[in-house]
């Protein structure tokens, strides 16, 4: 017997030995991948949803009422020549109009108004995709051009996607680093318990010569076993969630960016496997290293 | 090859297993450690092995103090030495082919060859039939010879047997003296230690009687 054909045949006794563990250790690695892949997704759909909303958001740009139509067409091409993109100028008129024909049936409150109310504007679309992150400095840019007097860009609710999605991502750093410390130390005790069961094994082994390695090995092949179970249930409960989420797209019509179809992909399937693999190959040396000093 | 220098070796709360006791064996030797149970016969091999650290003194295998060795040396110290346990310490669960290649794979054999080999041996012990059965499943003698046949696989150069002969018959007992002689003569070093006195009537090999942790007598063969 080779010493690795010695090794998995000691992998898989201890595996006959204690099945229910071994299970329990693999879905564990599981739903850990589950959640971490799922809510990691999620968090990068809100923020690519965010970057793709700031490539379509149209800035206006409020005149002084100083500047006469000329001035403010060449305003709007000096806007567009300053961030790129292109810019239109707006007139009081027009302005109007669309107010009122927004207003439908009660634009008749604005016959009383003794003046025009509504200023000159510039409408800037920003060349690329202008993320939600640099709307603020665009604005910044704009505001300092003579005869601009307000920069409008939805400042309000941009910001606080943007910090809701900076929030996301942190919470899901650290719910990724708790659920991958909890399934590392549910893998090494399993480890730790089948070292233990084979403790006079290992000790005859050790008398007879046997180096670190081998004696590592069995156990090393465990742990791979284990996560990489883990990580096969996690992209088959991908899987399901994706197919299941096909359905519900129909009725809810979710965003592109937050769908998990990705994650169903046979790369994403094997990236799964192979993640789950290296968590209970680490997880295993790191017990091992505590276990057999 | 084996050097002892004023060796004792104490347990917490006992008395002295060994003390001050010196020793020296060579290539091809063949040494015999007689004395009663409790002696200090199985602590004596059990520095040899490495399995121990003396309290005192130095144990010499070679050039190497096993005192001053890394884990990978003593690892590979055990590689050079074939052992017969007096518990046999063998891997239940296992065949009894495989309790014995699984040594010579240890040493680095390749898994073909330390098949074959592992069988010569075990036929040689009269276990041919047997290669298959789990250890678990042998008598108590049976069980010894697969010791012996584990601890010769390989030709180590150093040969340690802890009372290998306490459970055979007269006949494997015969045998088993011959297989361990046998190994001398291609330079291997021997150190048996028991109590049985049957051994005191072969006056080719070398005794040391041990009696209370020390040597008491040394005879040469």
């Amino acid at each position: 017997m080779s010493a690795l054909g010695i090794a998995i045949a000691a992998t898989w006794a201890s595996i006959r030995r204690a099945p229910l563990s071994h299970l329990i250790a693999s879905l564990t690695v599981g739903a850990t991948l589950v959640v971490a892949a799922g809510s990691g997704s999620l968090a990068l759909g809100v923020r690519s949803l965010l970057d793709a909303w700031g490539s379509r958001v149209e800035l206006t740009l409020y005149l002084s009422d100083e500047l006469d139509e000329e001035e403010g067409r060449r305003l709007a091409q000096q806007a567009a020549d300053t961030v790129g993109g292109s810019a239109r100028w707006v007139s009081p008129v027009e302005a109007m109009e669309r107010l009122r024909r927004a207003l439908g049936d009660e634009e008749g409150i604005l016959l009383d108004l003794p003046f025009d109310p509504l200023p000159a504007s510039i409408e800037l679309r920003p060349a690329g995709a202008a993320g939600v992150d640099e709307l603020p400095h665009l604005a910044e840019v704009l505001l300092r051009l003579p005869g601009v007097e307000e920069v409008d860009w939805g400042r309000d609710w941009a910001q606080r996607l943007s910090a809701l999605a900076a929030f996301a991502e942190r919470a899901w750093g650290a719910l990724l680093a708790i659920l991958l410390c909890g399934a590392a130390l549910l893998v090494g005790a399993v480890v730790r318990f089948a070292v233990h069961a084979r403790r006079e094994e290992i000790e005859i082994l050790r008398l007879l010569g046997a180096s670190d390695g081998f004696i590592r090995l069995p156990f090393l092949l465990e742990g791979l076993f284990a996560g990489a179970l883990g990580g096969f249930w996690a992209a088959l409960a991908l899987q399901l969630l994706a197919r299941w989420e096909r359905r519900l797209d129909v009725a809810l019509a979710l965003p592109e960016e937050l769908s998990l179809a990705g994650l169903a992909e046979p790369q994403a399937f094997a990236a799964l496997v192979l993640v789950g693999a290296l968590l209970g190959a680490m997880a295993t040396l790191f017990a091992l290293a505590r276990e057999l000093r | 090859m084996i050097r002892l220098f004023q060796v004792q070796k104490a347990y917490p709360g006992c008395e002295a297993a060994l003390s001050d006791v010196s020793l020296e064996a060579g290539e091809g030797e063949f040494v015999i450690l007689w004395g009663p149970s409790g002696a200090g016969k199985s602590t004596l091999l059990h520095l040899l092995l490495g399995a121990e650290r003396p309290t005192q003194g130095q144990v010499w295998v070679g050039d190497r103090n096993l005192a001053r060795i890394s884990r990978a040396e003593m690892a590979r110290h055990r590689r050079r030495i074939g052992v017969v346990f007096q518990d046999f310490r063998l891997l239940f669960g296992r065949s009894v082919l495989d309790n014995v290649s699984l040594a010579l794979v240890i040493r680095g054999t390749s898994r073909r060859a330390a098949r074959e080999e592992a069988v010569r041996w075990l036929e040689e012990l009269g276990l041919g039939e047997r290669l298959d059965e789990r250890v678990e499943r042998l008598s108590g003698g049976e069980r010894q010879r697969v010791a012996i046949a584990r601890a010769l696989a390989g030709s180590p150069p150093i040969l340690l047997a802890d009372e290998p002969t306490s459970q055979l018959d007269a006949h494997w007992a015969r045998k088993a003296m011959e297989l361990f002689s046998d190994q001398t003569g291609r330079g291997a070093v021997v150190v048996l230690a028991t109590h049985d006195p049957r051994f005191l009537q072969d006056l080719r090999h070398r005794l040391v009687r041990i009696d209370g942790g020390r040597v008491a007598e040394e005879v040469a063969g």
